[in-house]
């Protein structure tokens, strides 16, 4: 049988007396917590900050949006400004220019030769390059290579960086005007939208049967509706305004928000902690806005933030039918729509535009992505 | 084949594994050694985050990915476990030892016909045409009490019962005719009346097919129930193993003490034996003994130093200082002693 | 009219799910002409298996659900008509509920102290310093300290979650409490922790319980009287002991046959009965019934099986 010692090495029989004392008679009480409280948005922005794609995108949407407000009134031209002696110009941006990009020259093909010696009309120095020469119906005729800028008798010293439109108004003023009034557009779009779509869905999903299934009819019909008539209708009856544009993106606009929110709400209305509530005398109304809505916060917000630039999109398009906002007002769409009336001949004027929609739509979208991650309750304290 | 009651047919041996997370390593398994013979029953009892299940995922090697065993084997038909490559687990896993989850419905997939899902075993583990295919699948239906196996086998899992789905679940396990069968808490899901048929049936069949089973549990009613011996595991270690009777009867370790206590049975009047405080966090395991810091009759050592297994016959052992010559005699609380007298008078009563 | 010696009494109490609609409408009968009564300052436990209604009963009484018909007395005062404002404030101010899920029941965007004072201020107690000393006093009853109180739910371990959400239901000092599967989700260790906390907490305060769980030796070590429900319908009710040593009904039988017990030697040689309620039950010539077969001891049976039963047992 086995000794009465346990089998025990010589050594863990000698241990000392004391070793052997008890040492905790009284009552136990819970562990102490090691680690501080952590709030919910905090945890949050704790993951999100460690997402290098979304701290990226974020700048990259303040970069802009601190750009649209300030370039405008620093270029030193108003976006309303004409002058069809400078129109079309290309860009020419200081330093850039040494490196022969943006350096505001312009090919003019086709030309008399014999007009490069009238200086009304090619200023002196303004010819830099005779590119090739040729005879047209017995005429001798040239392609040379200009410097807009002199050719248009811009004074020395003044820069159009991303150029001139049709109108000879500064671009980049324009650019960044427009970008201004398409985040704006977007913004309120979907503020609205978000509010609407919050409180209609949180009625339809929290007391769902009759109420629920009237209120999801209505919201299916509405969407059922054509939206380019009802686009026009707006313009017809409010004129062609930011206000009517807000109104278009906002009609059926609100409906998917709506849904994911009723959606929440049937998720979440038979959670326990919900039923407890309840059986504690939690009125309504709190339980709605207390217990329930914070739970859709995540999704809304990832939602709201693809919706953004879904927002600008969609300006774009109308504008670029010609249901856009009312001239000489800019937005992106407005300058996409006239930059592609002259594409061949003057393709910066759509790429500055097309450029500045594109970054947007990706950052806004990244960023989103990155958000929809960081409140993700289920990775809730992953990273403590 | 002939049966060797004493033939040792796995062998854990100090296996130790930890989860890489954020924050450090948890570590889920610090040291177990147990082994089973071939047919006996074995429980492993202990609550969640003691590490039971990690140690027998480990034996299935289907550990996740973040798992890393940090040393110890586990010896098996000549092999180690722990070296063997995924592609030979694949000649082990179904074939020699079988499976059988808690969660009969995520056991097996939603959209297949449950005589294709058992069929489809067979077919992997042995050359075998379609039609004795169907007729073995349809009498191991049979065996494992599914009725009318005939018109169920072209069923799908949501058509069953939760009890039939876990007799679905066994037949699978027992397809590839494994000598071994591990069982992951098979009853917690399943009503009271539904656990006692799978019990029966898993006992049943574990005579038939002279098996040898891996039980892992919370409920020590299903430990009388089922073991043979029993390993009751604690914050990742074993701290007391032996035969049913010794760790029914004779529990030496302080947190046996309090799990056979810390439940009411039919009889219990008496103010329950809680366990206070929380499991220690396993990604700071505490010094010495892990129990200590909930231990009633901890002592000063107990914080210091891991306690060694005192062995108590040849077949029970544990690892409290309690068992020291040095310490102070504790008698078993008092609670558990009428326990376990009530129990024993069960038998005179019987006898 | 209510029988003056209970505090709650509820009188075929039944409740109905439908689902679908015109053809394809399902009816499912959760619970079933129920009835049964709690004393003051008693535990009644309400068990039975998964499905079998009796969390829908707990959850109707407090009007989680709207019963179908039936009545439901509180103190005298039939809480099951029609809900007003005021029968709401009645209901909530005396009848509390204790969740099973220790992880859903609490809001995960709380902390504890708003959590466990949802109650306080529901009621309109504005006193920020006054709702923070009596969060504080609750919490220390059940076992948490100061510390506690400004964390997040999911900082927690399952048995401390469990007993947040009883000081959560016992801040407002109600009358009754309902407790449903309060343990059932908990580690073993941990469920004495619980059970001995609501112990405590019944002498203490004078409690009525509704226990409901589906583990028989849990409910029978916590309550005096123990409904046993089966598909919607209560087959038999009776005091603990009685119900353990004296048990009628075959589904009873059959449940108290199942449950393992920790203890080798019974367990190895115990015999098990099965409940198939077509096979044990004859009812195409007599309808079943609850009949008081002994003093407060009711069992669902026909004439016949009465009779039957009345021998088996000398009644």
């Amino acid at each position: 049988m086995v000794d009465k010692n346990h089998g025990l090495p010589e050594e863990l029989l000698n241990l000392p007396d004391s070793d052997f004392e008890m040492v905790q008679a009284g009552e136990i009480k819970d562990e102490k917590f090691k680690t501080k409280p952590v709030g919910f948005f905090k945890d949050a922005l704790f993951r999100l900050r460690k997402s290098k794609i979304s701290v990226v995108s974020f700048w990259i949407i303040m970069a802009i949006v601190i750009l649209s407000l300030l370039v405008p009134s620093i270029t030193g031209y108003t976006y309303t400004e004409q002058s069809v002696r400078q129109k079309n110009l290309p860009p020419k941006i200081p330093f850039l220019e040494d490196l022969g990009i943006a350096d505001g020259t312009r090919v003019l093909t086709n030309r008399k030769k014999s007009s490069l010696e009238d200086t009304n009309r090619f200023p002196e120095g303004c010819v830099l390059e005779i590119i090739r020469e040729y005879e047209a119906n017995g005429v001798p005729v040239v392609d040379v290579k200009i410097d807009a800028y002199l050719y248009a008798g811009v004074p020395e010293g003044e820069y159009h960086w991303f150029g001139t439109d049709y109108l000879g108004r500064d671009l980049m003023t324009r650019l960044f005007q427009g970008a201004r009034i398409s985040l704006l557009i977007a913004l309120l779009s979907v503020v609205t939208n978000v509010i609407i779509g919050v409180i209609y869905g949180s009625v339809a999903g929290y007391y769902g049967g009759k109420v629920d299934m009237v209120m999801t009819h209505l919201a299916e019909v509405l969407d059922g509706l054509p939206y380019i008539v009802v686009t026009i209708l707006f313009m017809i009856l409010f004129g062609s305004g930011m206000f009517s544009i807000i109104l278009a993106l906002t009609v059926t606009g609100w409906i998917g928000t709506a849904r994911l929110i009723r959606a929440q709400f049937y998720r979440f209305k038979g959670r326990e902690y919900v039923l407890a509530a309840r059986t504690l005398g939690t009125p309504d109304i709190k339980l709605i806005f207390r217990h329930i809505l914070p739970n859709t916060v995540g999704p809304l917000i990832t939602r709201a933030m693809i919706a953004i630039p879904g927002a600008i999109f969609s300006e774009s398009f109308l504008a670029y039918i010609g249901l856009g906002i009312k001239p000489p007002e800019p937005s992106i769409g407005v300058l996409l729509s006239d930059g592609q009336d002259v594409l061949l001949q003057y393709p910066y004027q759509t790429l500055f535009p097309a450029i500045l929609i594109s970054v947007l739509m990706i950052a806004f979208n990244l960023f989103a992505n990155g958000l929809r991650d960081a409140l993700d309750p289920t990775r809730r304290g992953e990273e403590e | 084949m002939a049966i060797h009651p004493n033939d040792t047919i796995l062998k854990v041996d100090d296996l130790r594994i930890s989860f890489k997370v954020y924050g450090g390593m948890v570590r889920a398994v610090r040291g177990v050694s147990f082994d089973l013979k071939r047919g006996e029953t074995v429980a492993i009892v202990g609550e969640s985050g003691s590490g039971k299940s990690v140690s027998i995922k480990a034996i299935m090697g289907i550990l996740p990915g973040n798992a890393i065993i940090e040393s110890g084997s586990i010896q098996y038909g000549g092999m180690d476990l722990t070296k063997v490559t995924e592609d030979d687990f694949h000649k082990i896993r179904g074939k020699r030892i079988g499976l059988i989850f808690q969660d009969p419905l995520s056991a097996l997939n939603p959209i297949m016909k449950i005589g294709k899902q058992i069929t489809e075993v067979l077919h992997l583990t042995k050359k075998i045409n379609r039609e004795d295919a169907k007729n073995q699948a349809l009498g191991l239906m049979r065996a494992v009490g599914i009725p009318e196996a005939e018109r169920r086998f072209n069923q799908y899992p949501f058509q069953f019962s939760g009890g039939m789905r876990q007799r679905i679940v066994i037949a699978i396990a027992l397809a590839g005719d494994p000598e071994i069968l591990i069982c992951d808490e098979p009853t917690t899901a399943l009503d009271v009346t539904v656990q006692a048929k799978i019990l029966e049936l898993i006992n049943k069949i574990k005579e038939a097919r002279h098996l040898s089973v891996i039980f892992i549990t919370h409920d020590l009613g299903v430990v009388a129930n089922m073991a043979d011996r029993v390993n009751v595991m604690y914050a990742g270690k074993i701290v007391e193993c032996g035969t049913s009777e010794e760790v029914f009867f004779q529990p030496a370790h302080p947190y046996t003490w309090a799990l056979l206590s810390s439940m009411p049975d039919l009889q219990t009047k008496e103010r329950l034996m809680a366990i206070p405080g929380t499991p220690p966090n396993m990604i700071f395991p505490p010094k010495g003994d892990a129990f200590a810091a909930r231990n009633r009759y901890a002592m000063k050592i107990d914080f210091e130093r891991e306690p060694p297994y005192f062995q108590l016959s040849p077949t029970h052992r544990a690892a409290t200082w309690l068992l020291h010559p040095k310490a102070p005699k504790v008698p078993l609380p008092d609670v558990l002693q009428a326990r376990i007298d009530r129990m024993k008078g069960s038998e005179a009563l019987d006898g | 009219m209510a029988d003056e010696k209970y505090i709650l009494e509820v009188k075929n109490l039944c409740q109905y799910f439908t689902s679908g609609r015109g053809r394809n409408k399902l009816t499912v009968k959760a619970v079933d002409d129920v009835s049964f009564g709690v004393k003051p300052a008693e535990t009644f436990g309400l068990v039975g298996e998964s499905g079998c209604g009796k969390t829908t009963t707990g959850r109707t009484i407090i009007r989680l659900y709207n019963p179908t018909s039936g009545e439901v007395f509180f103190e005298g005062r039939n809480v099951a008509g029609p809900m007003t404002r005021e029968l709401r404030k009645y209901l909530t101010d005396n009848i509390a509920m204790i969740f099973q899920d220790p992880i859903e029941s609490l809001n995960p965007r709380m902390t504890i102290e708003e959590i466990v004072g949802e109650g306080l201020r529901v009621r309109g107690m504005k006193d920020k310093a006054e709702v923070r000393r009596r969060v504080r006093e609750m919490l220390e009853k059940v076992g948490l300290t100061d510390e506690h109180a400004t964390r997040y739910p999911h900082e927690f371990s399952g048995g401390q979650r469990q007993r947040i959400g009883i000081a959560r239901a016992m801040i407002i000092k109600p009358k009754m409490i309902i407790a449903d599967e309060p343990v059932s989700a908990l580690d073993v260790s941990i469920q004495a922790q619980v059970i001995n906390l609501l112990n405590d907490l019944k002498e203490e305060m004078g409690l009525t319980i509704l226990f409901i769980a589906h583990n028989l030796s849990v409910v029978k070590y916590f309550s005096d009287r123990i409904g046993v429900m089966y598909y919607g319908r209560m087959v038999e009710m009776a005091r603990g002991d009685d119900l353990y040593k004296k048990p009628l009904h075959p589904y009873t039988r059959a449940l108290l046959s199942a449950i393992p017990e920790p203890n080798p030697i019974t367990e190895r040689k115990r015999k098990r009965v099965d409940y198939d309620p077509h096979r044990d039950h004859d009812y195409s010539q007599e309808q079943p019934s609850m009949v008081e077969i002994e003093p407060e001891h009711f069992v669902l049976c026909s004439p016949s099986e009465l009779e039957r039963y009345r021998k088996e047992y000398g009644l």
